[in-house]
C-alpha cells in the first residue's frame, strides 16, 4: 500500500473509511519513512495550532459582541467608529458623562419636558421638536433605551437616553457628533455613545411593530 | 454550539473563530479585524439568507471570503505578513524548539498559496470535517483533501528532525 500524503494527512484526520484506516495503520506498522513522515504533519498542527490561537477576551471581540446585540446594521459611517467604543467605556468616559435624572444635558437645548415627551412618543425615523430618534432597544438590565439625535435648532448632537422607575434618563450625550444627518463624523466622533452602548448591552434594536408597542404602553414592561 | 440559541448569540460564539479563518484569510491582523466586522454587519443585514440548521460559521465564513475577494479586486492589493507570535508558559529545551517549530510553521503557513491556507485554517485549526470545509470553499471533497494534503506536506517538510531540534537547544 502507498502511504502517501494524501493518505496520511486523511489518516491524521480520521477521515478514512474504517477498514482504510485499519490497513493504513497495519502499514504503517512496517514503513519507518512513513511513520516520520506522519508524525512530522502531527508536529507541523501542534505547532500551528500553537503559533495561530483563537483571538480571544480582547476589546475587539467585547465591541463587536456588544454590537451584534444591538441587532441592527449600523451605516458604515459608524462602524469606522466602532473599535473606539469599548475604550470610551474603559476610560470611564460614559460614567463620567452619567447625568442627572430627567435634566437634559448641556448643550442640548431642548427642554426636559420636550425631550421626555419626544422619547415618550416619537418612533424611530421620525422628529419631534427637532429631536429625532435613531433607534429603541431593551438594555441588559432590562430598562428601554432610545437612540436620538438633536439637530441644530436644539443643540446639535447625539444622546442616549434610558428609561427607569423615575422617567427617561439622559445616560450619555455626545456634543461632537455634529454632523451625522449628512453621514459623517470625524473619526473618534461618536465613540462616546458607542460606548455606552456596549455597556448597556441588551436585545437587538427593536422593531416597528415592537416599538409602537411600547409607546402605545407608555414604555411599561409588558 | 448550542441548538437552542438566537442568531445574535450563535453570532458572538463564532467571533472569535471567525477573526483566526480572517487572519488565515488577510495574513493581517488589521485586515482581518476589519474583515470580521464587515462580515458580522452583513450577516446581521442578511439574517434572513441563513437557514436555521446550518452552520453559521461556515455561512460567515464564505461571507467573509466573499469580501475579502472584492476588497483584493477593488485594491488590487496584497497582505501583509501577521506579527511576530510568542510562545508563552514553557521554560528552557521544550520551549526553544517549540520556538523554532512554531517560527518555522508560522513562516511558512503564511507562504503557501491561498487555497491551501484556507483549507488548513478550516480542518487544522478550526476542527471542521472534509465536507464541511469543502462547504464554506465551494469546491469538492476531493479537492480539500489534496490541497490539505499538499499543504501539509510543505509545513512538515519544515519541521525540525530530532537530531536538528537536540542541535537546536545545545
Amino acid at each position: 500500500m502507498e502511504l502517501n500524503d494524501e493518505i496520511l494527512s486523511a489518516y491524521l484526520d480520521n477521515a478514512l473509511e474504517a477498514g482504510q484506516h485499519q490497513a493504513v495503520s497495519a502499514a504503517l506498522a512496517t514503513d519507518a519513512g512513513a511513520r516520520l513522515r506522519l508524525e512530522r504533519m502531527r508536529q507541523a498542527d501542534r505547532a500551528l495550532r500553537t503559533a495561530l490561537p483563537l483571538p480571544q477576551g480582547d476589546k475587539f471581540e467585547a465591541a463587536l459582541a456588544a454590537r451584534i446585540q444591538m441587532g441592527r446594521p449600523m451605516p458604515r459611517w459608524q462602524r469606522a467608529v466602532l473599535p473606539w467604543a469599548l475604550a470610551a467605556s474603559i476610560a470611564g468616559l460614559v460614567a463620567g458623562y452619567m447625568l442627572p435624572r430627567a435634566q437634559s444635558p448641556r448643550g442640548l437645548s431642548t427642554p426636559d419636558s420636550v425631550l421626555a415627551r419626544a422619547l415618550d412618543e416619537t418612533g424611530s425615523g421620525a422628529t419631534t421638536h427637532a429631536v429625532s430618534m435613531v433607534l429603541s432597544f431593551q438594555a441588559a438590565d432590562g430598562r428601554y433605551c432610545r437612540l436620538f439625535r438633536a439637530s441644530r435648532d436644539a443643540g446639535s448632537g447625539e444622546g442616549l437616553a434610558c428609561r427607569g422607575t423615575g422617567g427617561w434618563q439622559v445616560v450619555a450625550w455626545d456634543a461632537t457628533t455634529t454632523a451625522s444627518t449628512e453621514g459623517f463624523r470625524a473619526a473618534g466622533a461618536g465613540m462616546l455613545i458607542d460606548g455606552a452602548m456596549s455597556e448597556l448591552g441588551g436585545s437587538p434594536a427593536m422593531d416597528a411593530g415592537e416599538e409602537r408597542a411600547a409607546i402605545t404602553r407608555g414604555w411599561s414592561k409588558p | 454550539m448550542s441548538a437552542t440559541a438566537t442568531f445574535p448569540q450563535q453570532l458572538v460564539e463564532v467571533i472569535p473563530r471567525l477573526r483566526r479563518f480572517a487572519r488565515s484569510l488577510t495574513r493581517s491582523a488589521a485586515d482581518a479585524d476589519d474583515i470580521a466586522q464587515a462580515a458580522i454587519e452583513k450577516a446581521l443585514l442578511n439574517q434572513a439568507s441563513w437557514t436555521p440548521g446550518t452552520r453559521l460559521d461556515s455561512w460567515v465564513y464564505r461571507i467573509a471570503q466573499n469580501l475579502w475577494r472584492d476588497e483584493l479586486r477593488a485594491h488590487r492589493r496584497r497582505a501583509e505578513p501577521l506579527d511576530g507570535m510568542e510562545v508563552q508558559g514553557e521554560d528552557g529545551r521544550e520551549t526553544f524548539t517549540r520556538l523554532i517549530e512554531v517560527g518555522e510553521v508560522t513562516d511558512s503557513f503564511h507562504r503557501l498559496p491561498d487555497e491551501q491556507r484556507l483549507v488548513i485554517s478550516l480542518v487544522v485549526l478550526d476542527g471542521l470535517s472534509y465536507q464541511e470545509a469543502a462547504d464554506v470553499l465551494e469546491v469538492p471533497v476531493g479537492t480539500v483533501m489534496s490541497r490539505l494534503a499538499r499543504a501539509r506536506g510543505k509545513l512538515a517538510a519544515q519541521m525540525p528532525n530530532d537530531a536538528g531540534r537536540l542541535r537546536a537547544a545545545k
